[in-house]
């Protein structure tokens, strides 16, 4: 009996807690001095870090395989009918674009999550709203850069390249899709009588950032290193 | 007292309260985005410098992850515990997959139409025709 209620008091950190909103990196009743959210969001983040690990080495692994895109357009250079790369097909000012959209987002969300720590609503709601409008113009950069290539003639079946390089970027595209989601959720919710505590800001955060590191990764490799 | 609060992990409850100031922050965000405009004029760098690019390319993209990790996701003013299971995580895995990728010849060129090999400028030499020796009946 005494142990369960010691596993009662680890597992309901929050019961009694007043200050909730107070920090967002106020101690908690648990083990190892963070929240379980948090705890668990950092966890579900190692987890998408095999994912896209994964992910990479197999882009990697295919990047220069055999296998040719035939363009169906002219493109670079390119007659109509000629063998391309799929790497001549990148267009690396657009991208760098769609780059410096997503890391001017993180901080956009570093200022959200900073204004929920102070209780200042107006400025989270704007901070976040910002960050999910970045996110929706990278986003839309992505869906033109797809539309392009497929145009041109790469699908993702055109090669095992090209479907390396449509599942992660795909992936990559999705995952900041759920975030601008997570964002518009987080509007909404400073719209009701219980708003989101800081924490739960700053977790929303922790996924944003990782979404941004991810590509970091993502355009050096993939775009960047020919 | 609860029976967490006399447990001996923990110490890193009341750890790393401090938050930089809203300066740092921009400070931050423009080392980012110099680093980042950086690793793009890479890519126009002539062909001869191709190696230096991506050796630059890499630690620039190491610079960038660093940062966002440790001032935008907080692990330089978190719990340490966090920090430390981010470094090993990180580590760990870099291995894993460097291991994997060398399991697949990632780093080789063996002249082979596999993985990471170009593709062939010549085709490929039929096998060998001759028949196999034929065994004496009676052994």
């Amino acid at each position: 009996m005494a142990d369960t209620a010691q596993l009662g008091s680890i597992s309901e950190p929050h019961v009694g807690v007043e200050d909730d909103t107070a920090g967002i990196h106020a101690g908690h009743h648990t083990n190892t001095g963070i929240s379980n959210e948090k705890l668990g969001m950092w966890l579900f983040l190692g987890s998408e870090c095999l994912l896209f690990g994964g992910l990479i080495s197999t882009y990697l692994l295919y990047k220069n395989r055999p296998g040719i895109v035939i363009l169906k357009v002219a493109a670079k250079g390119a007659a109509v009918g000629s063998p391309i790369r799929i790497s001549k097909l990148f267009d690396i000012p657009f991208t760098s674009v769609s780059s410096f959209v997503l890391l001017a987002s993180s901080l956009t969300m570093v200022f959200a999550v900073l204004a929920a720590s102070r209780d200042q609503t107006d400025k989270l709601r704007l901070w976040l709203g910002t960050t999910a409008l970045l996110g929706a113009v990278f986003i839309g950069g992505q869906v033109y850069e797809f539309t392009s290539f497929v145009k041109e003639g790469l699908g993702f079946t055109s090669n095992v390249s090209s479907s390396a390089f449509f599942t992660l970027t795909g992936f990559h595209g999705v995952h900041v899709t759920l975030g601008i989601v997570m964002l518009l959720s987080c509007i909404a919710l400073t719209f009701r009588a219980r708003k989101p505590s800081a924490e739960a800001i700053e977790i929303v955060g922790l996924y944003w950032h990782f979404v941004d590191v991810i590509w970091i990764l993502i355009f050096t490799v993939v775009y960047l290193i020919k | 007292m609860t029976a967490v609060a006399e447990s001996p992990t923990t110490e890193h409850s009341e750890e790393g309260h401090g938050h930089p100031s809203d300066l740092v922050y921009w400070k931050v965000g423009g080392i980012l985005a110099v680093l980042t405009g950086l690793e793009v004029s890479t890519y126009w760098w002539p062909k001869g410098a191709r190696h230096i690019a991506v050796a630059v390319l890499l630690i620039m993209m190491a610079i960038k992850f660093c940062t966002v990790a440790l001032y935008f996701m907080h692990l330089k003013f978190d719990a340490k515990i966090l920090r430390r299971l981010f470094i090993t995580g990180f580590i760990l895995a870099s291995f894993v997959y460097l291991l994997a990728l060398s399991t697949f010849q990632f780093w080789d060129h063996s002249g082979t139409p596999k993985f990471n090999d170009p593709p062939r400028s010549q085709p490929i030499p039929p096998p060998p025709t001759e028949p196999p020796p034929s065994i004496p009946a009676g052994e």
